[in-house]
């Protein structure tokens, strides 16, 4: 290696190694997550290398019982035996019951444990059992990332859509781009005369107002939407504010509704499309509008013609920054939103700390990952420079 | 419209302040005539862009008013004044191909499809630009952007042209290129041109006159020649070209002749009268340029001395001589290089003349008496 180039990689060998520890790892990880399917090989390991000899067809051998209750009895370890029964129930609701009756009543029974197992608990008489725990000995599953799509793969082994009651994850995926696209488009419409009029004022004036821009961008998140939390209550100042200027006759409901999230969401993430809009526009110079004056554009077609063109680069600056960062908000919907307008990040959190489900876990984040990517290239192809580095 | 004995463009009595209360146009009365080339040259910061910006209608007079065909021009915005503005560093709209640019005047006049196309191939052919025409800007050299400012400025057949520095940006063999073909469009149009550098070169080369600005004031106004051969001041003297300085004390002044005495009673030198110049008895500074001073003695000129060879530096076209002359001091001459003329050498004892004519006198401000020779 020349001296040069190790000098280079000297250089980038910092971000190199934060990327690989900070950014591949954990997708990495995450994507071994969303399909990886230990659980039940890890507590039923005899009964898994025996089903994995079964065709699945009526009954399994004599053996497989003998595993099951040998399995059973040996498995006194917690941790391993309640993972396995919390994703046997994930694939089929009840089933964590049946395993918990099966640990209280193997001890008292006798062999051939295939007779004497169904009558005790029926569901051991019932081949579909059988094929549950057989294919989930399957060392990688693809149920996570299908419940996450709202679908289910039968016993039978076909894909199929989960019931009305319980497909929630496509809902929640298109409110959250649809939620993250509205707090993008009123970001770009709020900043763009904002970081105009600042782009104007002298430099004194400029770094008062962009000083203004900033002091939220300092304060966490988690400050400015509590704030919106108090502001926005039945009994806060704004109700408070519109009741005595007589606009409405009585409080309204502003906290806990899509409203409040929009108000407070566009409030926290104004600043990141203004920014890159500002250092746009501030390097614009009269010329360009003064050449298009030049050749005869009244005022409003030198702003159409030239300026929104080239001011443009910063909007896509702007408004893929908002985006991603909308589409993984979590603090302030869930502060000041309903149930109703909880993101994809809310059930993450859901459960990764009430459910303990990191295969969900990880099948929403990384399918959050996916389709933002899409919608980001897909934007890409169409207003180009989204995404894309900002130029002079 | 009006009659033709009327100007194009009328100055009356124009000043610029800006914020910082400095006036960086001053009393200014200038007239553009129709289908002329006039050359705004001077100093940097002499207002010369503040003047072509006001006739272009980016900055508001402070004072006075601008005519355009005998009609103020004050109240009219930018876009409806139809001037072509090159600007110095081009501005071409990098978000649009060559093509593109030069149809933008057009469509803004709501012209036909094919009339736009027509216009633009016509235009681009002018500047020997066609085969670029679906270029980006950002995809074209120094040289070719200029000639799409230049087409751009032509395409929707302005009223008047304004150049603030367009050729500033080029190295020196396609700036000298590109005044050609500048002064060659402006005759082949007809079309009133006003120009800004501050090179001289370019301002002699290409104008039917030239004002020379200082400090927001027009010093000299005519053609080229006048405004080189007979400087009507000491800045215009200094600005254009080079020259060889003396201070002197006027001694007697005759019709056409001014007598001085280089420094202080030194040797009698003559220099060309001009009305308001300095009377007997007054301190004065004479200027001379290098190519005037000849070699040789001839009958006809009024200055002979004898100056002896310090110093020759070779330009390739020219030499020029440091020469010594007793009573006077330091004079540069400047000879052409002719093939098969013997040179000049160090040393060299040469005999030293101008003329009356070549020499001027002009007044010096007390506050300017310091300053040594050039
Ligand atoms: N927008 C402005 N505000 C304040 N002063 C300016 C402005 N534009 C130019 N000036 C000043 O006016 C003077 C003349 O400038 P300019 O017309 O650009 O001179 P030139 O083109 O002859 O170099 C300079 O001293 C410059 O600093
Ligand atoms: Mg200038």
């Amino acid at each position: 290696m020349s001296k040069k180039s190790r000098i280079s990689w000297l250089l980038v060998a910092p971000l190199l190694v934060l990327v690989t520890v900070g950014f591949l790892l954990p997708i990495g990880y995450t994507m071994v997550k969303a399909v990886e399917n230990p659980e039940v090989t890890a507590a039923l390991p005899r009964t898994a290398a025996v089903l994995d000899t079964w065709d699945g067809e009526g009954m399994p051998p004599e053996a497989a019982f003998d595993a099951l209750v040998e399995d059973i009895r040996s498995s006194r370890s917690g941790l391993e035996f309640g993972a396995m029964t919390r994703r046997l129930n994930f694939e089929l609701n009840g089933s964590r019951s049946v395993i918990m009756k099966t640990r209280r009543t193997v001890d008292a029974l006798d062999a051939p444990y295939s007779e004497s197992l169904p009558v005790e608990i029926a569901e051991w008489g019932d081949p579909e059992f059988w094929r549950l725990i057989k294919t989930n000995s399957n060392p990688v599953t693809a149920s996570y990332l299908l419940r996450a799509l709202d679908l289910q793969v039968t016993p039978g082994g076909s894909i199929e859509r989960v019931p009305a009651d319980r497909a929630i994850f496509l809902d929640l995926f298109m409110r959250t781009f649809w939620i993250s696209i509205w707090v993008t488009v009123i970001c770009a419409f709020l900043a763009y005369p904002t970081a105009y009029y600042i782009s104007t004022l002298s430099d004194r004036a400029a770094s008062y107002a962009m000083l203004l821009v900033l002091v939220p961008f300092w304060t966490s998140i988690l400050v400015r939407t509590t704030a919106w939390f108090i502001l926005l209550q039945t009994e806060g100042p704004v109700n408070m504010a519109l009741v005595w200027s007589s606009i409405i006759d009585e409080p309204i409901q502003l906290i806990f509704t899509r409203f409040a999230v929009y108000v407070a969401m566009v409030h926290v993430l104004l600043p990141f499309q203004i920014l890159p809009l500002y250092s746009v526009m501030k390097r614009q110079g009269p010329q360009y509008l003064r050449a298009a004056a030049s050749l005869g554009a009244p005022p409003w077609r030198q702003f159409l013609s030239v300026y929104l063109p080239l001011t443009l680069p910063g909007v896509a600056a702007g408004a893929a920054m908002v985006f991603m960062l909308s589409v993984g908000f979590y603090v302030t919907p869930a502060l000041v939103g309903g149930l109703q307008d909880q993101m994809v990040s809310y059930y993450i959190a859901f459960f990764t700390n009430q459910s303990i489900n990191f295969g969900m876990v990880a099948a929403l984040s990384l399918l959050l990952l996916v389709f933002t990517g899409a919608i980001i290239l897909i934007a890409h192809r169409l207003i180009p420079n989204v995404g894309g580095a900002i130029r002079a | 419209m009006s009659s033709r004995t009327e100007p194009l463009v009328v100055f009356d009595s124009v000043d610029k302040v800006y914020e910082g209360g400095v006036k960086v146009v001053d009393n200014l009365n200038l007239r553009v005539e129709h289908g002329e080339f006039l050359t705004l040259i001077g100093p940097s910061g002499s207002g010369k862009t503040t003047t072509l910006m006001m006739l272009a209608g980016f900055e508001a007079p402070t004072k006075g008013i601008i005519r355009f065909d005998g009609a103020p021009l004050n109240d009219v915005p930018t876009y409806k004044r139809d001037f072509g503005i090159v600007f110095q560093n081009y501005a071409l709209f990098p978000h649009m191909t060559v093509a593109e640019n030069l149809a933008f005047p057009l469509r803004m006049r709501r012209e036909n499809k094919a009339v736009i196309a027509e216009r633009v191939r016509n235009t681009l052919d002018m500047v020997k630009l066609s085969a670029l025409s679906d270029r980006m800007p950002t995809q074209l050299s120094g040289g070719q952007q200029q000639r799409v400012a230049l087409a751009r400025a032509l395409v929707f057949s302005p009223r008047m042209v304004l150049m603030d520095e367009p050729l500033g940006a080029l190295d020196k063999q396609l700036r000298e290129h590109m005044q050609l073909e500048i002064k060659r469009l402006h005759e082949d149009l007809g079309i009133a041109m006003l120009y800004v550098t501050h090179d001289q070169s370019e301002a002699l080369t290409m104008s039917d006159r030239v004002a020379v600005f200082e400090q927001g004031k027009i010093q000299q106004i005519g053609s080229p020649r006048d405004v080189y051969s007979r400087p009507s001041n000491r800045f215009v003297a200094s600005f254009m070209g080079e020259n060889n300085r003396l201070d002197a004390t006027v001694a007697g002044i005759s019709e056409e002749c001014v007598t001085a005495h280089v420094g202080q009673g030194g040797v009698a030198v003559r220099a060309h009268a001009v009305a308001g110049g300095p009377a007997a008895g007054e301190q004065a500074t004479l200027m001379v340029r290098p190519e005037c001073i000849q070699l040789f003695h001839r009958d006809g000129f009024e200055n002979n001395v004898e100056g002896r060879v310090t110093d020759v530096i070779y330009h390739g076209d020219h030499v020029r001589l440091c020469l010594s002359v007793e009573g006077i001091g330091a004079l540069v001459a400047r000879r052409p290089v002719v093939t098969g003329e013997p040179g000049f050498a160090e040393g060299d004892v040469l005999p030293v003349s101008w003329s009356a004519r070549d020499m001027h006198a002009f007044t010096i401000d007390p506050s300017e008496r310091t300053e040594g020779n050039a």
